[in-house]
């Protein structure tokens, strides 16, 4: 059995400067995916020792999130997301450049 | 909304369902956040520059794409969407891929239950989707993997959730719900005895009709045979009774006039033009006289040049190299240049679009086959 992790079809376009800028980015966005689910299976275990349970493997894989819990990890995932992807997706506004900055100053 | 767990839905441990929310939110960021912000950009920010400079707004997609490139949002969101989506794959593949080995063989206890399915190894799959996977799903909707094998439909009826970040429903059948109920209000002298769906997929829309119009016999057919021995499965635990093949909705292996109702979910999307005027045609040789054929997808192509360049962008940027050939249709002749006659050619005007502020311009239209039966 083997899937095929390559979509058949055209080249992927590139976006930034380099196509080697772009699969960093999309290497980060699944890393952002991991640390993501790391901070909800920590959030698992603070919630069973909450309720005074223990955070064996079963009762962490067999967790029912309530839906407040769920609703303040989908905010969580909003702020992360927020927080990576800020400088990719600045607005276009005039910059000064460094020398012009020192020469205002 | 999160989806229903019904026993052919892959299932997912604590951190795949963490990541598959994460790939979710992402979804709903670019697509709720981003794009409209993107639009704000360009008309306040973007197209005033371009003015400034040309003495007229971009007057064609082509210019209001030369700007769109140069700008440092435009290009972040579209790496971001289609890096979520490559992401989205992958992720989902490997839960998949891992557990075919529970999944084929309940598939096949499920299928015995109810419904038929009828496989055609022989089929011919056409050129165009062959050299393409579309949605940059890997392996498209028709490679097989491993023996009985429905990874591509497992993965589908997963991933378009993720994909619409719920906005489908628990049970992705908000299209079919529209799509029938269109059916059943638009033609109220219509009881139908046999139903086909066209492109079926994982039976996502099909199941919909079967609840609509319990007296009648449900088809589902598609190319992919990964697709329909998922759908035949999925259809069964669900206890739906549903009759799937796998089929070229161009070329059919039906009798003449053997249906009453043919719709269409998300298909004509992903055909250029000459399999989309082979389907239309098809639908008139398999329709009973009185019949009527509905497709549920886009219903034109924007004339503003910013809403034509942001409908184009899946064309490059999420391999859907078709969508404008099903955009462009001259719909009411080119039902007639396959023998229904313009008149009986309709637009349904209904809610239940798909993603409606990203495709404005989706909806159902159809056409009804002249004569009584
Ligand atoms: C986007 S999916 C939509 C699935 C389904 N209609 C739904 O609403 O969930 C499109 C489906 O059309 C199928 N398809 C594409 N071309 C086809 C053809 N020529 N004949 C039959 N099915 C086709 C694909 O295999 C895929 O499963």
């Amino acid at each position: 059995m083997k899937r095929r992790r390559y979509a058949n079809g055209p080249v992927r376009p590139q976006y930034l400067d380099s196509p080697d800028a772009d699969r960093a980015v999309m290497m980060i966005l699944a890393l952002t995916a991991e640390v993501s689910a790391l901070r909800e299976r920590l959030d698992t275990h603070e919630k069973l020792a909450d309720a005074g349970k223990p955070a064996a493997t079963a009762s962490v894989e067999s967790f029912e999130v309530p839906e407040t819990v769920e609703a303040a990890r989908a905010a969580a995932r909003r702020s992360l997301i927020d927080r990576v992807t800020r400088v990719l997706i600045e607005p276009d506004i005039p910059r000064m450049t460094a020398k012009k900055a020192t020469e205002e100053a | 909304m999160p989806q229903f767990r019904h026993p052919m839905l892959v299932e997912e441990t604590h951190d795949e369902r963490s990541r598959a929310a994460f790939i979710a939110s992402l979804r709903e960021y670019t697509m709720s956040d981003l794009y409209p912000k993107l639009r704000r950009h360009y008309e306040q920010t973007l197209a005033p520059a371009y003015a400034a400079a040309h003495g007229k707004p971009p007057e064609s997609p082509d210019r209001v794409r030369a700007v769109m490139e140069g700008s440092q949002l435009y290009t972040g969101y579209s790496l971001l969407v289609r890096g979520t989506q490559e992401l989205l794959w992958d992720t989902l593949g490997e839960v998949v891929e891992k557990q075919l080995p529970i999944l084929i063989p309940r598939a096949a206890a499920a299928r015995a239950t109810r419904g038929t399915l009828e496989l055609n190894p022989r089929l011919p799959i056409p050129a165009y989707t062959a050299a393409v996977d579309i949605h940059v799903m890997p392996g498209g909707f028709h490679t097989e993997i491993t023996d009985d094998d429905l990874f591509a439909g497992a993965l589908y009826d997963r991933g378009v959730h993720v994909f619409a970040f719920g906005g489908l429903g628990p049970l992705n059948d908000e299209m079919g719900v529209a799509t029938a109920a269109a059916v059943r209000r638009q033609f109220p002298d219509i009881k139908p005895g046999k139903i086909l769906d066209l492109g079926c997929g994982a039976g996502n829309s099909t199941l919909p009709l079967a609840d609509a119009f319990p007296e009648a016999e449900v088809y589902g057919l598609d190319l992919g045979a990964p697709m329909v021995r998922y759908a035949a499965a999925r259809a069964a635990v669900l206890g739906k009774s549903i009759h799937f093949s796998q089929a070229d909705a161009a070329h059919t292996h039906f009798p003449d006039a053997s249906f009453d109702v043919i719709v269409s979910n998300l298909l004509l999307h992903e055909m250029p033009r000459p399999a989309i005027m082979d389907v239309l045609r098809e639908c008139h040789r398999l329709l009973r006289p009185g019949g009527v054929m509905l497709h549920h997808d886009l219903l034109g192509w924007p004339e503003d040049p910013y809403d034509s360049f942001m409908m184009s962008w899946t064309t490059r940027h999420n391999n859907e190299p078709y969508e404008r050939a099903s955009g462009t249709l001259n719909f009411p002749k080119d039902c007639a240049a396959v023998g229904f006659a313009e008149e009986d050619v309709f637009v349904v005007a209904e809610p239940g679009a798909y993603m409606e502020e990203v495709y404005q311009v989706s909806g159902i239209r159809g056409a009804r086959k002249r004569g009584t039966s």
